[in-house]
């Protein structure tokens, strides 16, 4: 937690907190409003000198105020990028956490929220997710998908009290690449801040040839890929461009004058270039070992770091990895239908999906996020298999034998290192945006739900006052509160 | 009891034809000489009996022997020891709707509305991945039925996820008569049983046949008539219906149909009926189940989310908080609709739906034990029930546990050591 | 005088009734000559609060006075109709019906023809569907093009007297250039089409309240920053872009010269908007919201603009949930026009639909004002059309008791003292 950044900002916070001026005027904008991730002190408010009143939570909690500081206090704070702090704060101000740790000061008037008993977890991130930004949403051509979000539909409400507070939507991988996916967040109610980033990822198809199924059969979610090379070899001949180009801008950039004019690709060219460039991810599937390998090399060639999805036969597959710049999205209970070993194989070849496939992940090292089996919200009544049950996921990588740290961080920084957005999100660090949960039990406990969820620093949902699950008590020894039956 | 079967048995004996019988698998009572192993230092949870912090288990032949606090249960010499230190120690975990085991085009024989005389026992296999993977999520026990493709599939079968033979593995056939009262029967267009008035009326008429053609055999049993009837293969199984020895699973998910199990089955018929595939509204029968002391085993649906209340209730919670009691609720898979090795994690879900964790625990224990009347064989950890013991890494239904050992009829079936961790 | 005693279920007096409109019909068809006095259980003023025992005169097609019993002398020489029963209400305007030919599309493009005038494309289609908007109780119909964008000019269109030929547009055209219908779907092209046009609107608008002296050294940096061809124009005459059919009736509008009315079906679309009319704080347009509108209920209220609702949509939600959502609007102050859902057939029912939401908490007189003076009022008629006053054209409706009762029926619809839809005689 001690960076040069934190006595910065805590030196911001002294400069707060004990001004000399009088009280200015708060700004204008919006406070729920993210500001601009550059910080600038001469905007922020100056508050009145009140040494006495600073960390005087009592007096704060007595007087509700339109502070534009809120503080969780007194609360079990997994940070994730830190070892977990026992009855710490968190000091949000204008949409950012401003500090985080023990011992605290909270400036007069800052509205309190009560974390006794209850833990803080950085908001989860769903890296696939359907709908939470609301039905019938697409972005082609020069639409941006946060321009259509629907920050009012159930599913966003739905996903929020599930503790999914980012999220990313489409994209499909194509041989020369698709550069798709808008994550955007869990803003409810209001489209401030809600983009993130449209066209987040590019997403390749590198010579797969088995399609993608389901754990319960029927049809495949992901059809195979042509068998033959061609789609390899687009992808391979889009790189060598990319690196040329890369090249050539370079010797431009070095010397305008002897390099002529500036060098043009064309757009899929760009992309890859982008991607070399390390301005977007790049996502491959890959299941089985000879598909891991195959986007080991391509990732070693090129020097391009992978994103690999769906990678079942990682486990065994570990030496041919190692080649590459690779970080992984999978499914740790991803498997075929009846359990079955993948046909097809010489019984000698260790194959097909194992329990502990993100555990030997974490342990050779890689990062690894986990999504869950559907990417919908399901209220069809099936529990445990969509994205209200993306902490069950983790704690499936978790019983293949990921560390604990391992499991929170796969569905809240490894995404967010993933999708390249953990400036913003992923933990509760400062600086970073205030997406934080108020949860009844510890983050991964299966019996835990979130009681408040802050988005941008704003409060978007709140497990009393929503009717999904507030009648669920915390001990399960409790009956179901309220008349649920009854309107039936 | 006892005096009616062996009386119901020297009748079939004197026919010269066993037709209908109730075929238990062998399990003899230990012997001396019996290997014996013993469980020591686990977290125990005998289910029936308080927990045991730092237990013991010994298994002899296929039995239990004794369980109870280290130091206080004598482990006999050259007892094979299991070390379950920071290790919790359950029963096995029995399961009361699933097609495991069986291959799943040869679940519907749909050319009759109704198929008593079909019985899945006929197709069992055992050690398929599927009953493995089963196997080592710590689940031992299977009521594999017919699928609901007709309003009766036919005769279920109880058996084992691990055993040697096929004969090991069956526990009882048959396990139960699968009745299917709305919903996947009504895919039939046109012929009667196209609706629920028809396929109850098709159900109560082929109940009713089944009733007389035991009246019948019973007074002749009773030698109250001289003239045997006649045999009809059709009706032989559901006999033991009539002679409580066995249960129905009735596929019964929506509160009207529920109601519809509850008139016809139970009050009607005064069968032993459990709502099995129990989801959606159906919790609303609550009070009248209770009355008439019908278990429920919930599932696979976890949850029936209200789009009037935008409520999300968990269907386990709703029965047992409405008022089905601690030891009639059971959850089921409905495997392959959810994997059969992640029957545990339909315990997670009712848990953080807000069922009691003690109570999960049971319904996947005792509970459908007692649903299938195998209660006295099966589902705890006491002296002389079958040796079905699970060893987990943690609480069995947090899904961050899994099964270290998995023992079956007192044998080691499943040791993630020996085998890899498969689920 | 003719005096018609009204014995209640006789059928001799309906026909005689019936004789008599249809000769006061035949009459009127130039102009109402004659003095007609309606002596009724209730009148709903609208602008005033409801007169009992009520009588209302009318003559030449306009209302000449309204008043209690007691106070109006009815004249020797008017026809007397008289049922202590009856009520008589307003006739009913529908302030956005895309109908008589008008498409019903969505509102997910973006392109401009704020230059149309739908007047002339307006279709009477048959007799049936000019009847059904009568037999509804629409006496003024604001008739628009639905569409992303500028969709056209509104025309006001009454319901006729069928006739014994084929309807003719000059039988119901009652005015053209009601209003500017627009449209907004959440979408970047969209924002972006309301941005520019906007953006243009206000810079003519600007240019336009410069002094004419402006001089070629003041607008050549402004003119820079612009196209060439719209800087030259500017340059010449301010008002020139103002005067492009294209954006004229959004400057229109900007300048409250002409009712701007933007449809937003989507929830979630007042809140993309919002930052577009916060930026532009002269456009105020009347918004056209759909279902699950509630959310938008406090832009609404920071906007202080008018709304219309269809009732089918403040009726229904997106959850099975009832959501009281015209409540919500009317208790917060917000001028309401409710209209039914397009197209035409959604007429009938409407009158049902009003009850419902009486039914769901809304006053008689808050649900009988926003089908009658708020429309008016919203579209600049309420000089002429909207409520029973001295004055005001005779567009009223008699019914046989409370307007909201589910056993009350529509019996006269009357537009300019014409009868035009009478149910003794509809078949």
């Amino acid at each position: 937690m001690m960076r040069p950044s934190l006595l910065m900002i805590a030196g911001l916070l002294g400069m707060l907190a004990f001004a000399q001026d009088p009280p200015a005027p708060l700004p204008e904008s919006n406070p729920e409003t993210a500001p601009a991730s550059d910080s600038k002190p001469a905007s922020r408010p100056r508050r009145r000198r009140n040494a006495e009143s600073t960390s005087s939570q009592a007096k704060a909690e007595s007087r509700p105020t339109d502070s534009p500081f809120t503080a969780i206090v007194d609360a079990t704070i997994w940070p994730v990028s830190a070892p977990v702090i026992r009855r710490g704060t968190i000091l949000i101000f204008e949409g950012k956490i401003l500090d985080v740790g023990r011992d605290i000061p909270i400036p007069e008037g800052a509205k309190i929220i009560d974390g006794k008993g209850k833990h803080l977890s950085p908001g989860f991130i769903a890296m696939r997710a359907l709908q939470t930004f609301g039905g019938g949403f697409m972005a082609r051509g020069d639409e941006s998908a946060a321009d259509q979000a629907d920050p009012y539909n159930i599913r966003m409400q739905m996903a929020l009290a599930s503790g999914i507070t980012t999220a990313m939507e489409g994209g499909s991988p194509t041989p020369t690449g698709t550069l798709a996916g808008f994550i955007g967040k869990h803003t409810y109610g209001s489209i401030d801040g809600l983009g993130i980033r449209d066209r987040a990822v590019l997403w390749v198809q590198y010579g797969t040839t088995e399609p993608l199924r389901s754990p319960f059969g029927g049809d495949p979610i992901a059809p195979a890929a042509p068998s033959d090379q061609s789609g390899k070899q687009q992808t391979r001949d889009l790189l060598k461009r990319a690196v040329e180009f890369r090249k050539a801008r370079a010797a431009f950039v070095a010397d305008p004058a002897k390099a002529g004019k500036a060098p043009t690709a064309d757009e899929n060219t760009m992309n890859f270039v982008k991607a070399l460039d390390g301005e977007v991810p790049v996502f491959v599937r890959a299941s089985t070992r000879t598909e891991l390998a195959d986007v080991a090399r391509l990732s070693e060639e090129f020097n391009l770091p992978i994103t690999v999805t769906d990678a079942t036969e990682a486990w065994a597959s570990l030496p041919d990895l190692a080649r590459g710049r690779l970080t992984f999205m999978l499914n740790p209970r991803q498997r075929p239908a009846d359990g079955a070993e993948p046909r097809n194989r010489l019984l000698t070849e260790p194959s097909g999906w194992r329990p502990y496939n993100a555990a030997s992940l974490e342990k050779a090292g890689y990062t690894f996020a986990v999504q869950p089996l559907s990417p919908t919200i399901s209220t069809d009544g099936l529990p445990g298999r969509d994205l209200m049950a993306l902490p069950i996921e983790a704690c499936y990588a978790i019983r293949g034998g990921a560390s604990d740290a391992a499991g929170l961080a796969s569905i809240t920084l490894n995404p967010a290192r993933l999708l390249k957005i953990d400036d913003r999100v992923g933990s509760l660090d400062i600086g970073k945006d205030a997406d934080i949960l108020v949860m009844d039990r510890e983050p991964l406990d299966y019996r835990s739900f979130a009681e408040i969820v802050l988005v941008n620093g704003r409060v978007v949902y709140e497990k009393d006052k929503s009717s999904f699950f507030n009648h669920i008590p915390t001990d399960r020894s409790t009956p179901l509160k309220g008349n649920w039956w009854r309107d039936r | 009891m006892r005096h009616l079967l062996s009386r119901f048995a020297l009748v079939l004996a004197l026919c010269g034809a066993a037709w209908a019988q109730l075929i238990q698998a062998p399990s003899p009572m230990p012997r001396a000489d019996d290997p014996v192993l013993a469980i020591v230092h686990g977290r125990v949870c005998p289910i029936e009996s308080p927990e045991i912090e730092d237990g013991v288990v010994v298994v002899r032949g296929r039995k239990i022997e004794s369980v109870g606090k280290f130091g206080e249960v004598q482990i006999p010499s050259g007892a094979r020891i299991i070390d379950a230190t920071n290790r919790v120690v359950v029963p096995g975990f029995l399961e009361m709707h699933n097609h495991t085991g069986v291959s799943l085009s040869d679940l519907n024989d749909m050319v009759f509305q109704v198929n008593p005389d079909l019985r899945v026992v006929d197709f069992v296999q055992f050690d398929t991945p599927a009953t493995r993977n089963a196997l080592s999520a710590g689940v031992t026990t299977l009521l594999t039925i017919p699928g609901s493709g007709t309003n009766m599939g036919g005769f279920g079968v109880v058996m084992k996820t691990w055993g040697r033979t096929r004969d090991d593995i069956v526990v009882r056939f048959p396990g139960a008569l699968k009745i299917a009262q709305a919903g996947n029967p009504e895919r039939q267009g046109g012929d009667l049983g196209a609706g629920r008035m028809g396929m109850n009326w098709i159900i109560r008429n082929t109940l009713k046949e089944a009733q007389v053609y035991h009246l019948a055999w019973e007074a002749y049993e009773k030698g109250d008539t001289k003239v045997a009837p006649q045999r009809n293969l059709r009706f032989e199984n559901m006999r033991l219906l009539f002679k409580k020895e066995i249960p129905i699973a009735v596929h019964t998910q929506w509160f009207q149909v529920v109601q519809s199990t509850i008139r016809i089955l139970k009050k009607e018929f005064g069968l032993d009926p459990f709502v099995d595939h129990g989801e959606w509204e159906g919790y609303l029968n609550t009070p009248e189940l209770k009355a008439l002391g019908m278990p429920v085993a919930a599932g696979p649906r976890g949850f029936d989310y209200d789009r009037r209340q935008a409520k999300f209730i968990g269907i386990p919670a709703a029965y047992f908080w409405r008022g089905i009691d601690r030891n009639s609720i059971g959850i089921n898979t409905d495997a392959p609709v959810i994997p059969q090795e992640e029957l545990p994690l339909q315990g997670t879900m009712a848990i953080r739906y807000g069922l009691p964790e003690d109570v999960a625990l049971r319904a996947l224990t005792i509970n459908p034990a007692r649903m299938i009347k195998l209660e006295k064989r099966l589902g705890s950890l006491e002296p002389g029930k079958d040796a079905d013991i699970a060893i987990w890494t943690g609480f069995p239904l947090d899904p961050r546990s899994r099964t270290q050992v998995v023992i079956v009829d007192g044998e080691v079936g499943y040791d993630a050591d020996r085998d890899g961790i498969r689920f | 005088m003719t005096l018609i005693a009204m014995a209640s279920g006789s059928k001799v007096g309906r026909l005689a009734i019936v004789a008599l409109f249809v000769a006061c019909v035949a009459g009127s068809v130039a102009a109402q000559e004659r003095m007609l006095a309606l002596h009724v259980g209730r009148a709903w003023t609208v602008s005033g609060k409801p007169i009992d025992d009520a009588v209302i005169l009318l003559e030449n097609g306009k209302i000449t006075r309204v008043g209690s019993a007691a106070e109006v002398e009815i004249p020797e020489t008017a026809d007397l109709l008289e049922n202590p029963t009856w009520h008589v209400t307003p006739g009913f305007i529908h302030a956005y019906a895309a109908a008589f030919g008008m498409p019903t599309g969505d509102f997910s493009g973006a392109s401009n023809s704020a230059d149309r005038q739908i007047a002339t494309d307006v279709k009477p289609m048959s007799w049936e569907v000019i009847t059904a908007a009568a037999k509804a109780g629409f006496t003024r119909l604001n008739v628009v093009s639905m569409g992303g964008g500028f969709a056209g000019q509104g025309a006001f269109v009454h319901p006729a007297r069928k006739q014994n030929r084929d309807p003719r547009a000059d039988d119901i055209l009652a005015g053209s250039g009601s209003c500017l219908a627009m449209g907004f779907d959440p979408k970047t092209s969209s924002k972006k089409f309301f941005r520019e046009a906007l953006g243009k609107a206000t810079k003519a608008r600007e240019d336009a309240a410069k002094p004419k002296k402006s001089t070629k050294a003041e607008s050549k940096p402004e003119s820079s920053e612009s196209a060439p061809s719209e800087s030259k124009g500017a340059e010449s005459k301010p008002s020139e872009a103002a005067k492009d059919p294209k954006l004229s009736p959004l400057v229109d509008v900007l300048e409250k010269r002409l009712p701007g009315i933007l449809g937003i079906r989507a929830p979630h679309g007042l809140l993309h908007m919002m930052p577009i009319l916060k930026e532009f704080p002269a456009f105020r347009p009347i918004l056209l919201l759909g279902p699950d509108c509630w959310r938008s209920l406090d832009l609404v209220k920071e906007l202080g603009v008018p709304v219309i609702l269809p009732t089918a949509s403040v009726l229904r939600a997106d959850t099975d949930i009832e959501i009281p959502t015209a409540v919500r609007f009317f208790d917060a102050g917000i001028p309401v026009a409710l209209v039914p859902e397009n197209p035409a057939p959604a007429f009938t029912g409407f009158a049902y639909h009003l009850a419902e939401v009486v039914r769901r908490g809304v006053s008689r007189d808050d649900v009988l004002r926003s089908v009658t003076l708020t429309p008016a009022e919203i579209l600049g008629i309420q000089g002429e059309v909207g409520s029973l006053g001295a004055g005001k054209s005779a567009d009223l409706l008699v019914w046989s008791g409370d307007p909201f009762a589910p056993s009350s029926r529509l019996l006269r619809v009357m537009v300019a003292g014409t009868v035009v839809h009478d149910s003794e005689e509809a078949p």
